[in-house]
């Protein structure tokens, strides 16, 4: 991960990039565990506008996989088909678990 | 010019907020479209970049007030969304929007969205003739 790359792509500073990674780890980890909470009770509702939230500032900030793993499920929840969103969620879990040790890394 | 920034969620709102600033405006951003319906009504805004789905009132509600009131100017809107669907593309030609703008998304989502926007297009088109 480089954050000069997305500054770049952004038209931002580097400052900015790590001020914004803070916010989406902060908001994520939120999300993701009223994602996993939502799945769980066989909320489709709340599933989609959980994953719905990943999905765009995962977009948005150019986390292209957090983005497509998210959208899955968001697509999912939507057409309220929750067959085998435990294991997507976990996999979502697993790659924005990694994508926090790359950021503290950066730090 | 004035730019209105209505988005629920922090890490967009403060994506938007900071391009904004570095682009030289000096945004007004809040948290769902009644806030922002009431910020265009009230004060001399110019154009709003708005999410599609918030609280209290969606972008594409947002959209269909300020296309159906006479607002004593024109307000440019840029509907953010990754939404991709062809009927959510005819949700937001119905709405008003006839060019949506991805100025804010990555290179990799562009494509796939912008074939959907072509597709919807056609079909709204064929449903206009027939």
């Amino acid at each position: 991960m480089e954050l000069e790359k997305i500054a770049e792509k952004l038209g931002l500073d580097v400052e900015d990039i790590q001020e914004l990674l803070e916010l989406y780890v902060e908001t994520t980890t939120t999300d993701l565990n009223d994602l996993k909470g939502a799945i769980e009770a066989n909320n489709m509702e709340l599933a989609h506008a959980k994953a719905h939230s990943i999905k765009g500032a995962s977009g948005n900030l150019g986390l292209d996989e957090m983005f497509e793993l998210a959208k899955e499920i968001d697509d999912r929840a939507r057409e309220n088909s929750p067959d085998g969103l435990d294991n997507m969620v976990h996999v979502l879990e697993e790659k924005f678990n990694g994508l926090v040790k790359v950021f503290e890394k950066s730090d | 010019m004035k730019i209105l920034i209505a988005e629920d969620d922090p890490v967009s709102q403060k994506l938007l907020e900071k391009i904004a600033r570095h682009e030289g405006y000096d945004p007004v951003v809040v948290n769902n479209g009644k806030n922002a319906w009431d910020q265009v009504k009230k004060e001399k805004v110019d154009m709003v970049i708005t999410d599609w789905m918030m609280p209290e009132m969606d972008g594409l509600q947002l959209c269909r007030k300020i296309r159906q009131t006479d607002l004593p100017r024109y307000v440019y809107v840029i509907l953010l969304t990754a939404e991709d669907q062809v009927e959510d593309a005819v949700a937001v030609f119905s709405a008003g929007i006839f060019h949506q703008k991805y100025a804010m998304m990555m290179e990799k989502g562009e494509k796939p969205r912008l074939t959907v926007e072509k597709r919807a297009l056609k079909k709204s088109i064929r449903s206009r003739i027939t």
